[in-house]
């Protein structure tokens, strides 16, 4: 476990680096719900998403309404239809203050998935974004 | 303007023809992510995983009915080489009457999880388990070590992989029958206790070694997805209607949603809603307490006796994640060799794989035991065609016997008898 923000700091170089924002297919984003944040994700191998493959996603968020920072900022994805979530829990690894890793994510079947991205600001309010993934 | 007529009826058949070329695509791209099987993953977590001398070792426990406490029952007991490494029984009888159907322990060492429930996320710390259930073997890690350092033949293969057994000739210090939860056991020094579940630990990671050995073997699905991956599909190799069963297994009747891979499962957790065995049995929580035994259990991938407790293996193992749906959920049982290893499902519910296929296909079976169970399953109306041509396919998985040399004790030498031709 210590080696993760080091492993985790030299993947972030990495992506920023490689110059992740330019390649298609590689960045989604999306706004919370209230407009408040800008979510931003690039996924690492396998890409796309395969179905029980487990990937790893690099997160910023961006608050467009102040300049604080969040307190938090967690993520989940469940299969609505199926009524269950994933197997694994996604811990993330705050590397910036406005960044996260997320590593060991795995969506276990094929399917539509609702990814949930949930910032809580610095009074403790909870802001979700979410993104629906469709799994062959 | 019959012209015309001739070029959309031209139109139409070349739609339909793609359309077909589409779905003839779709399918061989299913059969081709499901086969061959490949090696198992490597365990970094037992360092001796792949060690033929290890598996030499454990090839040999794996059939000692000595380990157990009335000397009676070897994991062949319920894992028997002749019925494909099950006993062929709804549920396990070792010491007593158990409540779970045995799986095969072919192809156990590409799973996730081991156990229904998962319990285990180790195949060493699985085959540790039955050692020391009352239900199964009954034995207590000392009196195991010091059948071992008794045994010159298993004493010299043991200290030849992992270095020397501890002395455990003091009976005061290492009581018989200690094993944690025992009087016995709570009696012994720290220290001590640590000298006896290393070498206990070995055991698992020997008969890890050997049953890594133990493959699925090639099946007529295989042999018809190599004949695709050569571009020369050959249907000769299945029948027609295991071909037809496989259309339908990866299509809208979504036995692939859980059932893909080269292990034909996804390798986690669902609840079907199974009915009991007996009615008047108590329902099994499943996952939910396979989470709990893992959870409290010294012998996990990133606990004190993995060989890489920091492992991408121990740490997404130690990532499960437990939530409400998965009470009463069970791992997806690979189908590789499923006719083979009757009766069904995790208690043994099913005598034959079509009455699981009738399961399915109505779910008037189900018994729905909490609100917040996951809805994967719909009844798949098929006729009984239908259901004929699925049980094709799945027959058309049973791949080759396990090497003669594999399936049989090894010679009193401890080296495996010789491979017999198949």
């Amino acid at each position: 476990m210590r080696l993760f923000p080091t492993y985790a700091a030299a993947i972030a170089a990495l992506m920023l680096t490689a110059g992740c924002s330019q390649r298609p297919g590689l960045k989604d984003s999306a706004l919370t719900e209230d407009g408040r944040y800008r979510v931003t994700w690039w996924k690492t191998p396998p890409n796309p998403i395969k179905a029980n493959s487990y990937f790893e996603l690099f997160v910023e968020v961006e608050d467009l309404k102040t300049d604080k920072d969040p307190s938090d900022f967690r993520f989940n994805a469940t299969m609505p239809s199926h009524r269950h979530g994933m197997n694994t829990v996604a811990s993330p690894w705050r590397f910036k203050r406005d960044a996260w890793i997320l590593r060991d994510l795995n969506l276990h079947m094929p399917g539509e998935w609702v990814m949930t991205f949930d910032v809580t600001d610095h009074n403790g309010v909870l802001h979700r974004a979410s993104e629906t993934v469709i799994l062959e | 303007m019959k012209h015309g007529l001739l070029a959309l009826a031209a139109c139409v058949a070349g739609h339909t023809h793609a359309v077909a070329g589409d779905a003839a695509a779709r399918l061989e791209q299913s059969a081709v992510s499901a086969s061959p099987l490949p090696p198992p993953p490597p365990n970094p977590t037992n360092r001796v995983a792949d060690d033929p001398a290890a598996a030499r070792l454990g090839h040999t426990l794996f059939f000692d009915p000595l380990l157990s406490a009335n000397g009676k029952f070897s994991c062949t007991t319920c894992h028997d080489p002749a019925r494909c490494f099950t006993d062929g029984k709804p549920v396990a009888e070792g010491l007593k009457i158990g409540t779970i159907n045995t799986p095969t322990v072919l192809g156990a060492a590409h799973q996730r999880w081991l156990f229904h429930d998962g319990r285990a996320d180790t195949l060493w710390s699985q085959a540790l388990h039955p050692l020391e259930d009352d239900a199964e073997m009954g034995s207590a890690r000392t009196d195991v070590i010091r059948y071992l350092a008794g045994n010159p033949d298993l004493a010299t293969d043991y200290t030849a992989v992992f270095g020397s057994l501890p002395d455990l000739s003091d009976t005061d210090r290492f009581p018989r029958g200690a094993r944690p939860g025992t009087p016995q056991w709570a009696g012994m020094s720290a220290d001590d206790q640590k000298q006896v579940t290393k070498a206990f630990v070995n055991l698992g990671k020997a008969i890890e070694a050997y049953e890594r050995l133990l493959e699925p073997g090639e099946s007529p699905f295989d042999r018809w997805v190599t004949s695709i991956r050569r571009g020369q599909r050959d249907d000769t190799l299945m029948s027609e209607a295991a071909l037809r069963g496989f259309t339908l297994f990866t299509g809208e009747v979504g036995c692939g949603r859980c059932h893909f891979g080269p292990m034909i499962s996804d390798l986690e957790f669902h609840d079907l809603a199974l009915p009991p065995r007996e009615p008047s049995a108590t329902p099994l929580p499943g996952r939910a307490a396979g989470y709990d035994i893992l959870r409290g259990s010294e012998f996990r991938a990133d606990g004190p006796w993995s060989d890489a407790p920091t492992s991408t293996r121990a740490r997404r193992a130690a990532a499960a994640r437990i939530g409400p749906e998965h009470w009463g959920s069970v791992r997806t049982p690979s189908l590789r060799n499923v006719a083979r290893t009757a009766p069904y499902m995790h208690s043994g519910q099913f005598e034959t794989l079509g009455d699981v296929l009738a399961f399915y296909n109505t779910l008037d079976l189900q018994v729905r035991r909490h609100h917040h169970a996951e809805a994967v399953l719909q009844p798949l109306n098929l006729t009984t065609e239908q259901l004929a041509d699925l049980e094709a396919f799945l027959r058309s998985l049973s791949g080759k016997p396990s090497p003669q040399s594999l399936s049989q004790p090894p010679q009193s030498n401890g080296t495996a008898a010789p491979q017999s031709p198949e």
